[in-house]
């Protein structure tokens, strides 16, 4: 019984000693027998709701209703104290070994890290010089984002511990509303210490060294020298730019044949050169024919055509020695042939041999080493006025015009001179002693009378000639008469080749024919004279004032010579 | 090959103040008409040929030119005008030319 004696003596006899009806009170702890042995019983109680805490006994349901709501939804391996404590190491200072592993942590609001950062990485694979950050495992994808705002940059910087504020070169990039319109979107390289750019990639994805608004692919903008493209390699050494079409025409490099000079080669179907933003300068062509200049239409398979625009000059050579030339041979010759500058002459050679030369001081020096000398003029012109001087040549004739004068000169000193006054000798300038006339040829002298006719008049062929120097005629004639004719009155010989000026003028007689002249009793000095202004000559007995000869004395198959000279009528 | 010769009269001159008239003939070798050799034969013409006779007068004769060629003809009838026979004339007689 459960029940202490007490109760139950009190369930059935009052305090007052009455025995009085079983009472059904309250059960009080004093009720109970200091020990309850309920073994072998099954004693009910209400079960309680979780999270009850009072005095009231609870049964084994509350029991693991409690022990569930402990563990709740704890996992299975983690659902008893034996195995959170193994799950802690069985760590009774776990908090400390925790705190102060989390101690050697980074922490989220930042901090310094001391090591390496392998990030998908080991260290194995990292560059000994490299090896604070590393990144990936060699296999997979890797990569680092900085991601930030668009109206915001993006970068690397590389610094020291020197000067610049540590700041010695970087990569930025410039998100897509950040800053000018050149550099959104741009991605920039600085070096030298001060974070200035250097390079570019813009966001067409062309490439600016010292231009911050590419407009090609690469385009280079330096004060000095602006690219510099080297090969070390010992055999292939081209640098190549070439377009593709299939062909690789295009191109420029250095010729793997350039072991000495390095040759640069430029290669291309037509190589074209051009100036001020489209004008072609020089082209070659594809045929190997080179064209210079600025206008190539009088282009057509020459090997070399130079022409100019508006340029008097089109073509410019000049060395450093005092001779400079340029020199052609035809295939079929061993000769060079040249032309070119020594000093300030124009000199034209074969080989080393000069053939002409135009001195400065406008002399002109032909073959001066060579023993046959001749200028070949092929010109059949003339020449419409004076006012120039030239020489030409038609074939056959030579032919030289001055508008002043010709002079001829002897070791300096004036011999002659021709000029529209005629031909003068030495310094002299007289008009009157010019030599304007020269001529010669025949004559038909017939010695006459001067009255009656001719009749049955006859003579051999007379040999007859004449010479005119300037104004002075010379004539000389031989013959003798067969028959006299009719004539009378006085002796003339006509027929002279020119009318004489005023004066009368004596000539020379070698013979006439008279009978008496040349003898002792004859008339034996006859004379002859040119009167003045007349064009025959008369005979005199004698001197001139003597009587004029008597053709009645003039006999036959007597020669008359007759010589001299007499002036010319103007 | 042809050989040509021909003549002509390539100069015809007036000279002097009595108008005398010089007659140049040449006389050209041609060969295939490119001139081989020109040689000159020349003869002169006075207006007037005066003679002083022995009584100390004077004859003047006009000067023939009709065996000339009609080109000397037309010019000595031109300039061979009266006045200048005239002067002629005068001068010759002053002179004591003839």
């Amino acid at each position: 019984m459960a029940f202490s004696k007490a109760r139950r003596l009190s369930d059935s006899i009052s305090a007052t000693g009455e025995v009085s009806a079983f009472v059904d009170g309250a059960i009080v702890a004093a009720d109970l027998n200091s020990t309850l042995d309920l073994t072998g019983k099954t004693i009910t109680v209400a079960n309680a709701s979780t999270g009850d805490s009072d005095t009231t006994v609870a049964n084994t349901a509350f029991v693991q209703q409690e022990i569930a709501a402990l563990v709740a939804s704890a996992p299975g391996t983690l659902n008893t104290l034996n195995e959170l404590a193994a799950a802690l190491g069985d760590d009774a200072s776990f908090s400390t070994t925790v705190t102060n592993s989390i101690a050697t942590k980074l922490p989220l609001a930042g901090g310094t890290l001391t090591g390496n950062l392998l990030i998908g990485h080991t260290s194995s694979f990292a560059h000994a010089d490299a090896d604070n950050l590393a990144i990936g495992d060699g296999t997979n994808n890797s990569g680092l984002t900085i991601y930030t705002g668009a109206s915001k940059e993006s970068s690397i910087i590389f610094g020291n511990a020197g000067t610049n504020g540590n700041i010695e070169a970087g990569i930025k990039y410039y998100h897509e509303s950040h800053g000018t319109v050149a550099n959104r979107r741009a991605m920039t390289f600085a070096t030298g210490g001060s974070m200035a750019e250097r390079m570019r990639i813009n966001s067409s994805g062309n490439v600016g060294i010292g231009d911050i608004s590419p407009i090609a692919k690469l385009t280079v903008k330096a004060a000095a020298d602006t690219i510099r493209a080297e090969s070390l390699a010992t055999d292939a050494k081209n640098i190549t730019m070439s377009y593709h079409d299939g062909n690789d025409q295009g191109q420029i490099f250095c010729g793997q044949d350039g072991v000495v000079d390095k040759n640069i080669v430029l290669r291309g179907h037509t190589l074209i050169f051009q100036r001020n933003g489209g004008t072609s300068a020089m082209q070659v062509r594809s045929d190997g024919g080179v064209a210079i200049g600025s206008n190539n239409a009088g282009y057509s398979s020459q090997i070399l055509s130079v022409k100019s625009g508006a340029a008097d000059e089109v073509l410019y050579g000049e060395s450093t020695d005092a001779n400079c030339f340029a020199v052609f041979r035809d295939n079929s010759s061993n000769t060079n042939v040249g032309f070119g500058a020594i000093g300030n002459d124009h000199v034209f050679r074969n080989d080393s041999t000069e053939k002409w030369r135009m001195q400065a001081s406008n002399g002109y020096l032909i073959g001066q080493s060579a023993s046959q000398v001749r200028l070949v003029l092929g010109s059949t012109g003339n020449s419409s006025n004076n006012t120039s001087n030239w020489i030409r040549g038609d074939g056959s004739n030579l032919g030289r015009n001055t508008p002043g004068d010709h002079i001829w000169e002897v070791s300096g000193a004036q011999v002659m001179r021709l000029d529209g006054d005629g031909l003068r000798f030495g310094t002299d300038t007289a008009a009157a002693n010019a030599l304007d006339d020269y001529e010669e040829g025949t004559w038909s002298p017939q010695l006459i009378g001067t009255s009656g006719s001719a009749g049955s008049y006859a003579r051999n062929t007379p040999n007859a000639n004449y010479t005119k120097v300037g104004r002075v005629v010379t004539i000389q004639c031989t013959f003798y008469i067969t028959n006299k004719g009719s004539y009378g009155g006085k002796t003339r010989l006509t027929g002279l080749p020119f009318a004489a000026a005023t004066s009368t003028t004596a000539l020379t007689l070698g013979s006439f024919p008279d009978s008496g002249y040349g003898t002792t009793s004859g008339n034996v000095l006859i004379s002859a004279a040119v009167d003045g202004a007349q064009t025959y000559v008369a005979f005199f007995d004698g001197s001139r004032l003597d009587p004029r000869h008597d053709y009645a004395d003039v006999g036959t198959g007597y020669y008359i010579n007759l010589a001299g000279s007499y002036m010319a009528a103007t | 090959m042809a050989i040509t010769k021909e003549t002509i009269e390539d100069k015809i001159e007036i000279v002097g103040d009595y108008k005398a008239i010089q007659v140049r003939t040449a006389t050209i070798i041609k060969e295939d008409g490119v001139e081989l050799t020109r040689s000159f034969h020349r003869h002169a013409l006075d207006c007037v040929s005066s003679v002083k006779n022995d009584d100390n007068s004077w004859t003047h004769t006009d000067t023939d030119v009709s065996g000339e060629s009609t080109e000397v003809q037309a010019i000595a009838t031109a300039v061979w005008t009266t006045t200048v026979k005239n002067a002629k004339k005068a001068a010759n007689e002053a002179n004591q030319v003839g």
